[in-house]
């Protein structure tokens, strides 16, 4: 059974973008929810349930994450070639969503299994209709693993 | 001949008498008569003095009374008139008597005819007119002021008039016969009158001179005398007449005037000033006082002559103009002027004051002396007013009594505003009470105190200044002011930070470049290992997962290296044309979404800047980066000013930041009136890993990555900042002139193998075994050389073939780039692939890749590298 | 919005050449520009991506920058052909999406477990299809970052 809204994981170590996504994703028609967490570390938790995620209900996996790649403890490259190596996790499309334009980036998560590459927009109205196709894309047209 | 008819009154009391008399006078020629007759003594009597009567005709007879009562009668009133008296024959003693009475002549009744009435009329009118001289003169002398008197031969007096009695001392009536004058005068007077005045008056006929007479209560009286001898027909002397003036006044006055002129020469001798008395057209009629060096001629050449003649042409021209104001006014006016004399310029005041209508005083100063003090007061007064410096004086209890315009100038108070301030009105609150306390004491000493200070404008800006104060004393050696010198070194201080600043950051960068570039080198290396490893252990191995480890650890270190390689301003970035203004614009939404609604953004763009050439993604970043930071500093909100300009940074005066050449750039603001940084803060804000973040929030390489951004954009960053007041950044950019320079896309990179020769040139053995093996895993031929001096051996051995190159940059012996310069000749089919950490290594002078030449950013996977050579000899 | 994008190939894996027809057409209809290749099976795919074979002569080509794969297709599936593309050091990086008539929950998962990087079952209907590849377009083309684009400052 499909779900009412498609359910996100975002780690990004910026509370400014976290806020940012969140008011975008509002913006937008497509449904979503929004879960964030601030770095690789506290991804890792959410994913596995463990330390201050341990309470966090087994279903309440996201159906796709958006991970940023500069972040503190732990950054999204590192937590990127976990999660792509964790039998448990690695099914979870990870889109990269980050500031960096790096083709080393681009290319190295790729290989990672990252399953998109997408650059922060700096203008709202675009952030808007970008996370609007995204959503729109994975949600509506693409299917999920069951999460 | 009488003239007038003659009045004449008969009195008689015989009518026919009156008949003959009558018909006598009317016959007489050479009289004209008119004849009044009263018939009784009676009414002769009334008649006295009641109508004018020149000549009384009276009889004797009278009835009960003669004409004898009647003349006395007319005498006791004073009634001088002439009587003629008329008797019968035989009175002849009544005659005599009447003669004694006063009658002035006496008729015989019987005898009277035409000339003897004539003749006796006549007699009587003359001897009238007689009297009444003796009278008026006698009138006159007793009415004068002056004394009269006369005095017999032998000095006795015979005759005091009335103003000689009172100037005496004597009474009217007191008679003075017989008395010797010489008893009213003092001894040396009266040895004067008897010894000369009296014979020079015989000689001469009069003497005149001064004497003092005595009065009777000793007074000593000085006189005007003057003394004439009367003498007789036979030239003996009769009598002598005197007149005395009293000239006691006179005396007084001439005693007053001799005094005040004395006073006037001691005055005039004491003067220093020249006095000289002139007439209205210059003449020179007087001449006192002054120093004789200031006389441009000696006074015997100019007295008597014109000032004019003997001033020099500019001085004279201004007296002159001088004399007309006064003839116009009659006031007091003045004019300066100067000589050249013998001890050298001399300044002078001449002022000019009318003197009644035919004199003009002129009084010459000489003001030399004031004329230096004042000039050199000036010279004073204009150095401390156009000093460059800040110039404060004080009283002694430290209020301001005066500041110079420098100081008008660096503080922003007006002199108004000053005055009567105490410097404190400066106080920046920087210096602890200790510092003020330390410099009052020195100064309160006596001592001068010098030192810096961080003062406070009147706008609330802070500078910081050098300076001096010094106690100024008065003869006894008490403090009577202040004085403060002080240079504003903010500017100085300034340039000496942003030099510094820039030092250490062009210090960190290179030595951040430099290890980014040998850990480009290893980690390309380590990665490229690890990758060939990888390749050749099998997926369930157990090595496998430590080789991810080590490719993850290769990843980070890579990640952290980007960033760097970024600070230290060596980053590949994407340079697009750009219009900042459509850049902010388009962030704006977001902007204002991230700073909320407690901050208020203003943008304040300019209408027309010039366009940019930067990455616009980074320079978003960068922009962001800078409006969150304003946004973290205002927490309980405030104000967020974003503004973009064009900037000319000159060359001379305002330095340009950093190291920017001096041209047109576009600046933009960003500031925020929020807390604000400390000194301390500030000049660490653009370190890499600087960061006032707690523990494991941000990398602290937000400001450090921005700082490369911006410097390798070509432009400067900066920052002002004071704390609890707001911070402001400043990003200047080179303007660009409109032609967008497009770059052309990118092509694919066709990952294929090939079997071209390579010629491979790389001083890091580790890496060239690496590449080499890579190389030859996808079919190359691969010559190797370790620098570029090798490279060239190898190149011409092999010209043939050799269809790429591919070295790296920096090399001992010979770089790559000297190197391809050498094969170009040798070798011009093939194609050049650099190999480096900084693209600027690859580009030519011109910041652009020549075609023909490739590059490939280190480190690079073995994929990547491959891929990129394959693609390079498809080209 | 990113870059204009530089052009690249779509790569279509499908056996059956109705659904080669309609996809193409759909991509069409969708605006979509890109120049499509087309494969029969995962053989002719794995030769295409390798240029060997009948693809030798594709050697100086780029590769594709978006893979669209069935899954049941004859020589050698789309599963398999899958494994080996995300298991290639080459390869693995190029986007794969499988358009599928399958929505089998198995199939879903495994090729997420394999590395897919999306899963679309094709909808019945062509205007589902049309739109469908539009998203997808838009998705790929219009807002995603593909690897195989180079540093444009490049000549």
């Amino acid at each position: 059974m499909k779900p009412e809204r498609l359910s996100i994981l975002m780690a990004d170590d910026d509370p400014d973008d976290r806020m940012l996504v969140r008011d975008a994703l509002n913006e937008t028609q497509a449904p979503s929810h929004l879960d964030c967490v601030e770095d690789g570390e506290e991804l890792l938790d959410y994913l596995h349930r463990r330390g201050q995620y341990a309470q966090l209900a087994a279903d309440h996996q996201p159906r796709i994450i958006l991970l940023d790649l500069n972040m503190p403890r732990k950054d999204g490259r590192e937590a990127l070639k976990e999660i792509k190596g964790d039998p448990k996790l690695r099914q979870i499309p990870v889109i990269i969503l980050t500031t960096s334009n790096a083709v080393e980036d681009i290319q190295r998560t790729y290989d990672l299994g990252a399953s998109s590459f997408l650059i922060k927009p700096r203008n709202f109205e675009t952030l808007v209709k970008t996370l609007e196709t995204l959503v729109r894309y994975w949600f509506e047209t693409c299917r999920l693993p069951k999460s | 001949m009488i003239e007038t008819p003659l009045h004449i009154t008969l009195i008689d009391d015989d009518e026919d008498y009156f008949v003959i008399v009558r018909d006598l006078l009317a016959d007489a020629q050479d009289i004209r008569s008119e004849l009044a007759w009263h018939d009784s003594y009676e009414n002769g009597l009334a008649a006295l003095g009641k109508n004018h009567t020149d000549v009384f005709l009276v009889d004797y007879r009278l009835g009960a009374n003669t004409g004898l009562d009647l003349l006395r009668e007319a005498r006791a009133r004073k009634i001088v008139t002439p009587f003629i008296l008329l008797t019968g024959q035989g009175d002849q003693e009544i005659a005599v008597e009447a003669m004694k009475a006063g009658a002035t002549d006496y008729l015989v009744k019987g005898q009277v005819d035409l000339p003897l009435i004539e003749r006796s009329l006549r007699h009587a009118v003359e001897a009238a007119k007689h009297r009444t001289l003796v009278g008026r003169f006698v009138d006159i002398m007793e009415s004068t002021n002056d004394l009269v008197s006369s005095c017999d031969a032998h000095g006795l007096i015979t005759y005091l008039n009335r103003a000689g009695r009172r100037l005496l001392g004597i009474g009217d009536d007191e008679d003075l016969a017989a008395v010797p004058a010489k008893q009213f005068h003092p001894p040396t007077s009266a040895e004067l009158i008897g010894r000369i005045a009296r014979p020079t008056a015989e000689r001469e006929g009069n003497w005149s001179g001064e004497t003092e007479l005595l009065a009777r209560d000793g007074r000593r009286i000085p006189v005007l005398q003057t003394i004439i001898a009367h003498k007789t027909d036979s030239g003996k002397t009769e009598y002598f007449s005197t007149t005395c003036r009293d000239i006691t006044e006179r005396k007084r006055v001439e005693e007053e005037l001799r005094q005040s002129t004395q006073q006037l020469e001691a005055v005039f001798r004491a003067f220093p000033d020249l006095f000289f008395l002139l007439d209205p057209l210059g003449t020179i009629l007087d001449y006192r006082g002054g120093q004789s060096t200031d006389l441009v001629v000696p006074p015997v050449q100019f007295m008597r002559r014109r000032m004019q003649d003997f001033l020099p042409a500019e001085v004279t021209r201004r007296f002159n103009e001088a004399l007309e104001r006064i003839k116009g006014s009659g006031q007091m006016t003045a004019f300066e002027y100067s000589l050249t004399l013998p001890r050298g310029e001399q300044f002078f005041e001449a002022r000019l004051v009318p003197l009644g209508a035919a004199h003009v005083v002129v009084l010459a100063r000489n003001i030399t002396e004031r004329k230096q003090a004042e000039q050199s007061q000036a010279r004073l007064a204009t150095a401390v007013e156009q000093s460059a410096e800040a110039i404060v004086v004080t009283d002694a209890q430290a209020a301001i009594e005066y500041v110079n315009p420098a100081f008008e100038r660096v503080t922003g108070y007006s002199r108004a505003e000053s005055v009567g301030q105490n410097p404190r009105l400066l106080k920046s609150g920087r210096h602890g009470p200790g510092f003020y306390h330390d410099m009052w004491s020195r100064l309160a000493a006596g001592k001068t105190w010098s030192g810096q200070l961080t003062n406070r404008r009147k706008d609330g800006s802070l500078y910081d200044a050098e300076s001096t104060i010094t106690p100024v004393r008065d003869q006894d050696g008490k403090v009577i002011n202040f004085v403060a010198v002080s240079r504003d070194v903010t500017y100085q201080r300034n340039i000496e930070e942003q030099l510094r600043q820039s030092q250490k950051m062009q210090a960190i960068g290179t030595l951040a470049g430099g290890i980014a570039h040998d850990f480009n080198n290893i980690l390309t290396v380590i990665g490229g290992y690890c990758d060939l490893l990888a390749a050749n252990t099998a997926e369930d191995d157990l090595n496998r997962k430590d080789l991810e480890e080590i490719q993850k650890s290769t990843d980070r270190a890579a990640a952290l290296t980007r960033q760097l390689l970024a600070f230290s301003r060596k980053q590949l970035l994407n340079p697009k044309v750009l219009n900042l203004n459509e850049v902010i614009i388009g962030m704006s939404e977001m902007m204002q979404r991230l700073i909320g609604e407690n901050i208020e953004l203003r943008p304040v763009l300019a209408k027309s800047i010039s366009s940019v050439k930067a990455d616009a993604g980074q320079l978003e970043q960068v922009i962001m980066n800078l409006i969150v930071n304003a946004r973290d500093a205002m927490p309980f909100g405030g104000k967020l000013v974003i503004e973009t300009m064009m900037v000319q940074l000159e060359g001379l005066q305002g330095t340009p930041p950093g190291d920017l050449a001096p041209g047109a750039y576009v600046g933009i603001t960003i500031s925020d009136n929020g807390v604000g940084m400390s000194d301390e803060v500030r000049s660490h804000l653009f370190e890499p890993f600087f960061t006032t973040k707690g523990l494991g929030k941000g990398t602290g390489l937000g400001l450090a990555t921005t700082y490369g951004i911006i410097k390798q954009s070509g432009g400067h960053i900066t920052v002002a900042s004071e704390l609890g007041h707001g911070t402001v950044f400043k990003i200047y950019l080179p303007a660009i002139s409109e032609h967008a320079e497009q770059k052309s896309a990118a092509t694919a990179s066709p990952p294929q193998p090939g079997q071209e020769t390579i010629l491979l040139v790389e001083d890091e053995d580790a890496l060239r075994k690496l590449s080499t093996r890579i190389l030859q895993n996808c079919g190359y031929t691969v010559l190797a050389a370790g620098n570029g001096r090798e490279g060239v051996e190898l190149g011409l051995q092999n010209r043939e073939r050799i269809e790429l190159i591919v070295t790296d940059v920096i090399m001992p012996l010979m770089g790559g780039k000297d190197m391809v310069k050498e094969l170009k000749p040798i070798l011009p089919r093939a194609r050049i692939l650099f190999m480096s950490g900084y693209t600027d290594d690859a580009l030519s002078e011109h910041g652009v890749l020549e075609p023909g030449i490739y590059f490939l950013a280190k480190p690079f996977t073995s994929a990547r590298l491959a891929n990129k050579v394959r693609e390079v000899l498809d080209q | 919005m990113k870059e204009p994008h530089q052009p690249f190939t779509i790569l279509l894996a499908d056996d059956d050449p109705e659904d080669r027809m309609l996809t193409r057409d759909a991509l069409l209809e969708s605006r979509c520009a890109n120049h499509l290749d087309m494969v029969e099976n995962g053989e002719e795919l794995m030769d295409y991506l390798n240029r060997r074979g009948q693809f030798a002569h594709l050697a100086n080509r780029a590769l594709p920058g978006l893979i669209l794969l069935d899954l049941n297709m004859p020589k050698k599936d789309g599963r398999e052909a899958l494994k080996e593309i995300k298991g290639d050091p080459k390869l693995r990086r190029i986007p794969v999406v499988v358009l599928t008539t399958s929505k089998a929950e198995e199939d879903i998962y495994r090729t997420y477990d394999i590395g897919v990087n999306s899963f679309i079952t094709k909808p019945v209907k062509f205007d589902g299809l049309v739109t469908a590849m539009q998203m997808l377009s838009r998705y790929w083309i219009e807002i995603v970052e593909l690897p195989a684009e180079e540093p444009t400052h490049e000549t």
